[in-house]
């Protein structure tokens, strides 16, 4: 098979698989849940790991509005990226023929784990362009949240690293994050999914 | 008159309703019941229900047992539904395609479209929608 012919497979496959991911209710509940654990769980964690474990600090509003606005924003931003990631993960599963449920499942969520830490590695540059203590949508956020002194104190300590540096850090840190809440999400909707189907 | 009648089957309660209709069809026929389970490229209940995977394997091999009037055979793909069941029906050369109406009504038809819709439009043969609804 060509190179061409090899890509056209490719892409008619990954458009059968969306399609087929996303024909049943259950593939868009669980992208909603996934997504929200990955932005408001994982991102918290990385929250805490680039704006206090890091000192990058940012807009002066109260940390709690920071990880929710933060988190408001990648849940927005990622929630595409994920439309696409989880289906691949499954076609790339059944392309394996993996046929173990117990491993399918553990596989794919390191697949999506790391795929979506990839994903989030421009996040911390992104941040810091936007959103940010001085970048146009972080004052915004000051003028709507608050202006909070003690943390307008504690930027002024604020440590600047690469953006490099924290792209990097961002994949690595975020990887084994984004696996653990993947892994809560998927019990949480195999949860739901067991008591919706209990009467069956 | 037909002489192989081919139904699709996702081995759900809608899609038996359409197996059960196609077996009937058959009979007065004298037609070749060919069962044909399709499955699709991903599914989200793999990793997120695998209890509710269908057993096709389970269902195919009862299909002789349950219409043992009717001269029967199966068989098992994988792909996107709708252009695997046309291509099956081309190549087995069927007279007619049985499905159930399951996604034909409802905002999925305008945002997904359905089986039974790409079906319709794609056929290589006259197509039976069995209205599926009450098992739905």
């Amino acid at each position: 098979m060509s190179v061409a012919e090899t890509v056209l497979r490719t892409r008619k496959l990954a458009a059968q698989g969306v399609r087929a991911f996303y024909s049943r209710q259950l593939g868009w509940g669980a992208l909603i849940v996934t997504s929200l654990l990955l932005s408001y769980g994982g991102g918290g964690v990385m929250f805490w790991f680039h704006a206090l474990y890091r000192g990058e600090a940012g807009p002066a509003i109260n940390n709690f509005y920071h990880w929710f606005f933060d988190a408001t924003l990648g849940f927005v931003a990622l929630t595409p990226a994920l439309f696409f990631i989880m289906p691949s993960a499954l076609i790339a599963l059944e392309k394996a023929h993996v046929r173990s449920a117990r491993v399918r499942a553990t596989l794919y969520v390191l697949l999506v784990g790391v795929l979506f830490g990839v994903v989030t590695g421009p996040g911390p540059f992104m941040h810091d362009q936007l959103v940010g203590r001085d970048a146009p949508i972080g004052k915004l956020a000051v003028r709507f949240f608050g202006y909070n002194a003690s943390v307008a104190a504690h930027n002024a300590h604020a440590v600047h690293h690469s953006a490099l540096v924290e792209g990097v850090l961002q994949i690595l840190v975020g990887m084994p994050v984004y696996i653990a809440t993947g892994l809560i999400a998927l019990a949480i909707i195999r949860g739901s999914e067991r008591r919706l189907h209990a009467k069956d | 008159m037909t002489e192989k009648i081919l139904v699709a089957t996702d081995a759900g309660a809608a899609a038996d309703l359409a197996v059960q209709t196609a077996a009937e069809l058959a009979k007065a026929e004298d037609a070749e019941l060919l069962v044909v389970f399709v499955k699709p490229p991903v599914d989200a209940r793999e990793v997120f229900a695998p209890g509710r995977m269908p057993d096709a394997d389970a269902y195919l091999a009862a299909i002789a047992g349950r219409f043992s009037d009717v001269k029967t055979r199966t068989r098992s793909e994988t792909g996107d539904p709708a252009e695997t069941i046309c291509e099956v029906a081309e190549e087995e050369g069927a007279g007619v395609i049985v499905i159930g109406n399951r996604g034909t009504h409802g905002k999925r038809r305008w945002f997904l479209g359905s089986v039974p819709n790409a079906v319709v439009q794609h056929a290589p043969c006259s197509v039976y929608i069995v209205d599926t609804r009450s098992a739905q």
